[in-house]
């Protein structure tokens, strides 16, 4: 199963309101989403290609079903796909929860691929020092 | 540190995964001819249970192919981001899940070294009380006795070098679990693991990048094919071929994630003595129902131990990445409440997943990644699910947790709630809808003890996984005899988790060695024996 370039626009949409592209000291970075959406397409059973496809319509659609907009997830403006996804993801119905629960769970998959951000997030640096802080505490 | 050596190959081996004779190993992915090969025995599945056993087949003097469905990884192409192995190592993108009335996410790996790639190394002695329900309640009576298996467990730690976690790569996740249990004098102690040298990655669940984690991808699998032992990866096995009620061979198919199946070729693998099972509790039965088994107990009798974390922002730097990936336990309420207390370093991504919030809620969240911990419950859940054959040959596993079984979870979620706040935390997740997604004080917990009894307010996942193809004296109550072979067809033995009566408590990796150790032992014994007749 493979995905058009107009679902992969609504994932990149959906995700960047999910992770939003700058936030302190963290930058987001989408460049490894798309070929990650075709592999994972292409290595997950027929079931499970399926399921992130509906997800994908159904972050897609939610401006319109969860706020009246009218448009899909890409072309509403940025506030507007946070206060969807943060509905989806805090929808009453369990199967709408799931989906996007799954999402966001994906999305996470992709972008932290990126080196740069696993280790702006990790901060292995501040490991380091305070060790080194605390060596020096002892050696005292 | 280990050095890299000459190997007959030319290549410099390093770890142990680069160290076999050159012909033993067969890739599927690069194979261009259809293969018929002639053996001793076949195992099927490389993981914890058929590892051990063809070691064990081949230490006694046997010729073993060893059949595996997914790929080799080298320790040298173990990468650190989570997407890198769910694809290429867990068995379907690692997107299976448990169905019942929630949805039940569940990891295995597929791989040389089974679920062993990926998992934490944990190793637990079967409990005796467990080995007793099986002997008394189960008519198992001394086949797995604590004296028949005791001389396993203890050839399998020295193989594997069991210890506890060193104090120099505790890392602070672990170290807190200990300092909140001695306060409230909860038993807990460092966790005992397979490993050779660990140097705290905190990467376990991605293939340990050292080779110091003793998986079957670089111990058993490894040093059966320095004995002589064949390994066929990425070759799916179809089906056993029984004839005349006795296995005789497999039938399997190259598989290749990336390549289209006209592409495939057929593997056909004669077995002289015997076949062994060994594809997991949830591949094993159908194994069996493909090779033409009918038992009504195959798929019958699944349980597991979910797991479900709790996490949380600690006022002081915790960093998850440095430690042990699991080095702190407690079995203080295994009998009692039917949990046992775990630590798992999560890696950002799915602490991402986990973490409550989209946004910049999530993004504020991220940025504290440092200061974050996250500890975890293995529930020995009394429910019992199946495990069938779905659309497309699809594995279809049910199960539906019980209320006394959430009650048990929403408890041991308090409990570590309430231990994560008097360490310090500033806020937790505990992850039950219906609730609020973060905590910043230790009143709220209350509110964990009224959670609801519903399981799709919670966020399990199953990596433990027991029963479906039951062991027992009697044909019309279990699938395998106490001599391992199925009821049905002779010489068609099954040796993993699948054959065990109930789930255990504890971590199951260890039990279904020493089980799959004695069988092999004993099947070994039987073929010489008959072989000299
Ligand atoms: C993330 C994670 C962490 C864990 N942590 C621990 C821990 O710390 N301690 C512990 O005790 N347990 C742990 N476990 C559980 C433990 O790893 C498993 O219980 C154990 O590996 C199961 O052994 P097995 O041989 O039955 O199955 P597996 O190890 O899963 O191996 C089965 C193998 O058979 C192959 N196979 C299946 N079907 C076929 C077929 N048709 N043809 C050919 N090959 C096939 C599979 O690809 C797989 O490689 C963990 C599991 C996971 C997923
Ligand atoms: S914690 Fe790291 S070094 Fe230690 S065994 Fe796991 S992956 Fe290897």
């Amino acid at each position: 199963m493979t995905l058009m370039s107009f679902e992969k626009r609504w994932a990149h949409a959906g995700l960047s309101a999910i992770y939003p592209e700058r936030a302190h000291g963290v930058r987001v970075t989408f460049d490894h989403v798309d070929a990650s959406l075709d592999e994972t397409m292409l290595v997950v059973p027929w079931r499970s290609g399926m399921g992130l496809r509906i997800a994908i319509w159904m972050v897609a659609l939610s401006p319109i079903w969860l706020l009246m907009r009218l448009g899909t997830i890409a072309s509403v403006r940025a506030v507007d796909r946070q206060r969807a996804l943060g509905r989806l993801i805090s929808h009453r119905n369990y199967f709408v929860r799931q989906l996007a629960l799954l999402f966001k769970a994906f999305g996470a998959l992709w972008v932290f691929r990126d080196v740069k951000l696993r280790e702006a997030v990790l901060r292995r640096g501040e490991r380091l020092i305070t060790l080194k802080r605390k060596d020096a505490g002892h050696a005292a | 540190m280990p050095r890299d050596e000459e190997t007959e190959s030319g290549v410099k081996a390093r770890y142990a995964d680069e160290s076999y004779p050159v012909d033993s190993w067969v890739d599927g992915e690069t194979v261009t001819n259809d293969i018929d090969e002639s053996f001793d025995f076949v195992v099927v599945g490389t993981g914890a249970a058929g590892a051990v056993a063809a070691h064990t087949l081949t230490c006694a003097g046997f010729s073993v192919a060893m059949v595996e469905e997914g790929p080799w990884i080298k320790t040298r192409e173990v990468g650190e981001d989570v997407y890198g192995v769910f694809k290429r190592g867990m068995r379907d993108g690692a997107t299976q899940a448990i169905e019942g009335r929630a949805f039940m996410p569940l990891l295995q790996g597929r791989a040389v070294g089974g679920s062993t790639l990926v998992n934490s190394a944990i190793a637990w002695r079967t409990p005796a009380d467990v080995l007793h329900d099986w002997s008394k309640d189960f008519g198992l009576g001394d086949t797995l006795s604590e004296e028949a298996l005791a001389p396993h467990f203890d050839a399998l730690e020295r193989d594997l070098s069991v210890k506890s976690v060193d104090d120099d790569v505790l890392g602070e996740n672990n170290a807190s679990l200990l300092v909140e249990a001695d306060k409230r004098a909860i038993q807990a102690n460092a966790i005992k693991r397979y490993e050779k040298g660990c140097r705290g990655e905190a990467r376990c669940l991605t293939g340990c990048p050292h080779g110091a984690k003793q998986g079957m991808n670089v111990s058993y699998v490894p040093w059966s094919l320095a004995k002589g032992a064949r390994l066929f990866s990425s070759c799916r096995v179809d089906k056993v071929i029984v004839e005349n009620g006795r296995a005789i061979g497999v039938l399997a198919t190259t598989t290749h994630v990336f390549r289209a199946r006209a592409t495939r070729k057929r593997v056909h693998l004669r077995a002289r003595h015997g076949v062994f099972v060994a594809a997991s509790t949830i591949q094993t039965p159908n194994v069996l129902r493909r090779s033409g088994l009918r038992s009504r107990d195959i798929g019958e009798h699944f349980q597991a131990h979910p797991g479900i974390a709790c996490g949380g922002v600690m006022s002081s730097p915790v960093h998850m990445e440095f430690g042990a990936s699991q080095g702190a336990e407690s079995t203080h309420f295994r009998k009692t409440d039917r949990f046992k207390l775990e630590t798992i370093s999560m890696p950002p991504e799915l602490c991402a997943a986990r973490m409550p919030g989209i946004g910049t809620e999530l993004m504020d969240k991220l940025d504290r990644y440092p200061n974050v911990a996250v500890w975890a419950v293995q529930l020995r859940a009394e429910a019992k699910g199946t495990v069938r054959k779905g659309w497309g040959g699809r594995d279809v596993v049910n199960l539906t947790l019980t209320k006394n079984d959430l009650t048990r979870a929403r408890t041991a979620l308090g409990l570590m709630a309430r231990m994560m706040f008097d360490h310090g935390a500033e806020e937790i997740w505990p992850g039950v809808y219906g609730l609020p997604s973060v905590m910043t004080s230790a009143d709220q917990v209350a509110l964990i003890d009224d959670a609801p009894l519903d399981p799709r307010a919670y966020s399990f996942v199953a990596t433990h996984l027991f029963g479906a193809s039951r062991m027992g004296p009697d044909p019309r109550s279990s699938v395998v005899g106490l001599d391992f072979a199925t009821h049905e067809a002779k010489n068609l033995f099954v040796v993993d988790s699948s054959v065990f009566p109930t789930n255990l408590g504890v971590n199951p990796q260890h039990s279904i060695m020493a089980i799959a150790r004695c069988a092999a032992e004993r099947v070994a014994a039987n073929a010489k024996r008959s072989a000299v007749a």
